[in-house]
């Protein structure tokens, strides 16, 4: 047939070489070289393209997606506006993944909620945009017309994209508030689980991965009755410390003449 | 967490792939002008392999703009000159975070 040959895509010489950066030098040692040539480059110029690059992640190598997120916070200290842009984007990214819920975008979603994860462990995303995410995860669509095609009964993509943050960022939940935040999550994950039904072996498999390496001594419950059960529990615990807490924080300015030299 | 009194940082998403930052921004002056410390428009796009909505981040001044902001703007239909309707969606950003003001300047 005749046909003229496919051109090949011409990029100009300076996305050449912000291409040639990230997707081909980037690695462990030369992250420090990325990072100062990046600072390097005429910014105004290249903001829009290199922030494209970035929410790139699924291209390059998933063992990488680390690195995205340190030069992101590495030049936020110069470019501060590029990197809140890196986080917006991101997170829009995982919602319109929720909102469209395409097949052919699965890789690029897991890759987007690995980056998250790892822009919390680069101190880029505050914990609470990490649970309002994996909450959003758990219900977007929930209650609407459109449930069956945004969560279909038998798709397990979201339980995928669950396991992904938490498998990247979840160790640092083991203390404090975030401890309790990520104990109180995983419950209602549960209840997500078991709406679903039996689960395929590969997802049964890394969620009880997942268990075993954030929360080893977390109940697995069985059925629905269970952890509705256990939710009722933990609402009624949450209730008594909040007042408890009030009654404390009471307590404490009473005596506060005594206490002050300690804090 | 945050409590939505101290939030402050709104987007404006589902906005026509190709309207201009002008336009828009012409919109939310007419009502909001001074109102807000920074804006970060994001353009959409409409190719074969992907199309995308166009999107506005601001950031307001005070948290009560925000509640006003969203009685107008929240369900508003834009139509584009080919008659294309966006009804577009506020929401507090998911993250809160905007630029610091004195990032300084990369002595590289």
């Amino acid at each position: 047939p005749e046909r003229s040959a496919r051109v090949s895509k011409v990029r100009p010489p300076l996305h050449q070489y912000i291409r040639k950066l990230l997707f081909s030098d980037l690695d462990k040692s030369s992250i420090e070289h990325v990072l100062r040539q990046l600072r390097k480059l005429p910014w105004s110029e290249c903001e829009p393209y290199l922030l494209k690059c970035f929410l790139k992640v699924h291209k390059g190598k998933y063992g990488q997606i680390h690195l995205i997120a340190s030069l992101t916070a590495g030049l936020s200290r110069y470019h501060d506006e590029f990197a809140v842009a890196v986080v917006d984007e991101v997170l829009e990214e995982i919602r319109l993944g929720l909102e469209l819920n395409e097949y052919g975008m699965q890789q690029r979603r897991i890759a987007h909620m690995r980056f998250l994860g790892e822009l919390y462990n680069y101190e880029y995303v505050d914990s609470s945009v990490v649970f309002d995410t994996l909450y959003l995860i758990l219900v977007f669509g929930h209650g609407t017309e459109e449930q069956d095609v945004l969560d279909p009964p038998e798709d397990c993509f979201r339980i995928r994209m669950i396991i992904t943050l938490l498998e990247t960022c979840g160790h640092y939940f083991g203390r404090g508030s975030s401890k309790r935040k990520l104990d109180r999550f995983l419950i209602h994950f549960q209840r997500y689980i078991l709406s679903k039904g039996a689960l395929p072996l590969d997802i049964e498999f890394d969620l009880q991965d997942l268990f075993a390496d954030l929360r080893p001594n977390m109940t697995r419950y069985s059925t629905i009755e269970e952890v509705d059960a256990a939710l009722v529990q933990l609402e009624e615990h949450e209730h008594t410390v909040l007042t408890d807490k009030a009654n404390g924080e009471k307590h404490i300015e009473q005596e506060k003449p005594t206490t002050m030299s300690a804090s | 967490m945050k409590g939505s009194l101290d939030r402050k940082k709104v987007v404006l998403r589902h906005l026509a792939h190709n309207i201009s930052q002008s336009a828009i921004m012409e919109q939310i002056d007419a009502r909001f002008s001074g109102r807000y410390n920074w804006f970060c428009f994001r353009s959409g796009k409409n190719s074969l392999k992907c199309q995308s909505y166009s999107r506005l981040y601001i950031d307001f001044k005070q948290p009560e703009d925000v509640i006003e902001f969203a009685e107008f703007f929240d369900g508003h239909v834009f139509v584009n000159e080919k008659g294309t309707q966006f009804k577009t969606i506020v929401e507090y950003a998911p993250s809160q975070r905007v630029p610091k003001q004195w990032s300084k300047k990369d002595g590289r």
